[in-house]
């Protein structure tokens, strides 16, 4: 609809009660938080046609409104926080209890996937910014839904948080900037209601310097696969906190999923009877390579 | 107490800021689009609003539109949408959602 009122064409879409969150969010995002819609009880999929055909009689007259009266900025919900300041502090009673107080704060914020957080703090952060030759404050790349801007540092802070250690960065950096590829369309994964997840595909000898599982049990849980599970977890958090693809708000995925956690894996080669992945999409061998599916 | 302090984990957006289109005063004599991403449903939906602007505004045509990129569900592409906008004056749209 954006793309159309940048062409000079009044528009005006039906949209279902629970996704008008979702909707006013992204009309948001798009630039155009103005952008009118016409609420209906319920989303038109798998409703007999009587009953659309009676919500669309009884939001008829919102999409006359939408089309043909001024627009008023709507008001956009409040259940995301964005806070300006790049230090936040927290007390506790001891080191422990300031960390449960960053904890609480973040779920609360939604800036957390649900499991327990590594504090970013400046110290972590610096070691973890080892792990790369790049600048923190370089551009990985601008992630939809919600278009922020992913610097190393904001990807670094992500990292941190899920537990990586500074020679997983590379492969948390990787599949940011894939992700950030315009082609992959993001919001289509990031936001619909089906259970996408970014899958990551760990080739070359990246692979062994950053300990990732190619063999039993490689989607974890498990100690073999600790940082499958950090890395996949920090780009996780990166969709979260970076591209602002919040559960309910700008994800709106029915059931979710446990592979929505973390999902990465390295191939093992070495075993493997066919060439390694990347050699067949024309890599060296020598090379180390991060390959993103959704699945 | 202790203090800690941590950086901030999330990205600021990059923000646009777009002019919504002028709104005519009503719908008659207008060219109304109305645009479909294949989600199931949104056709019956679509097709009710037709009839129901067909009373009020006799005056109005319609034509109806899908995305041009996708399989399961089509999205609109900014050359779709620059066609559509040569075609019509505005545009009612569902997703089904």
């Amino acid at each position: 609809m954006t793309l159309l009122e940048k062409q000079g064409v009044p528009t005006v879409a039906f949209t279902a009660e629970a996704f008008v969150r979702d909707a006013r969010r992204s009309a948001e995002s798009f630039g155009l938080p103005e952008l009118p819609i016409a609420v209906v009880p319920k989303p038109f999929t798998n409703q007999p046609p009587e009953a659309i055909r009676a919500m669309v009689a009884g939001a008829i007259d919102q999409v006359i409104a939408g089309l043909t009266r001024p627009l008023t900025r709507a008001e956009i919900p409040e259940e995301l926080v964005f806070i300006d300041e790049e230090w936040l502090e927290f007390e506790g009673e001891d080191l422990l209890g300031a960390v449960r107080a960053m904890n609480e704060r973040f779920l609360a914020y939604g800036w957390s996937d649900g499991f327990p957080l590594v504090p970013p703090t400046e110290g972590a952060l610096e070691q973890m910014l080892k792990g790369t030759g790049r600048s923190p404050e370089d551009v990985v790349g601008v992630l939809e839904p919600g278009f922020g801007l992913a610097t190393v540092k904001k990807v670094a802070a992500n990292a941190v948080m899920a537990g990586c250690r500074p020679e997983h960065l590379p492969v948390v950096i990787a599949p940011v900037e894939c992700l950030a590829e315009p082609k992959i369309y993001l919001r289509n994964k990031a936001m619909p209601t089906c259970a996408h997840t970014p899958l990551r595909w760990v080739n070359g000898p990246i692979r062994k310097r950053s300990g990732l599982n190619g063999g039993i049990c490689a989607l974890g849980p498990g100690a073999p696969s600790f940082a499958n599970t950090v890395i996949g977890r920090a780009v996780r958090l990166c969709l979260m906190n970076l591209g602002h693809a919040y559960p309910g708000v700008s994800d709106m995925d029915t059931v979710g999923s446990p592979l929505k956690y973390s999902a990465c894996v390295a191939e093992n080669e070495e075993a493997s009877p066919w060439p390694p992945y990347h050699v067949g999409h024309g890599f060296d061998p020598e090379a180390s390579t991060v390959t993103v599916q959704f699945v | 107490m202790t203090l800690l302090k941590v950086f901030n984990p999330v990205a600021k957006s990059v923000k646009t800021h777009l002019e919504p289109a002028p709104r005519p005063s009503d719908l008659n004599g207008k060219r109304i689009g109305l645009y479909w991403n294949l989600k199931a449903g949104g056709d019956v939906a679509l097709k009710r609003t037709m009839e129901l602007l067909s009373e009020p505004f006799p005056g109005a045509r319609f034509g109806f539109y899908q995305g041009e990129v996708g399989f399961m569900m089509r999205h609109l592409t900014p050359k779709g949408a620059e066609r559509i906008a040569r075609e019509v004056d505005v545009v009612i749209g569902t997703t089904s959602d």
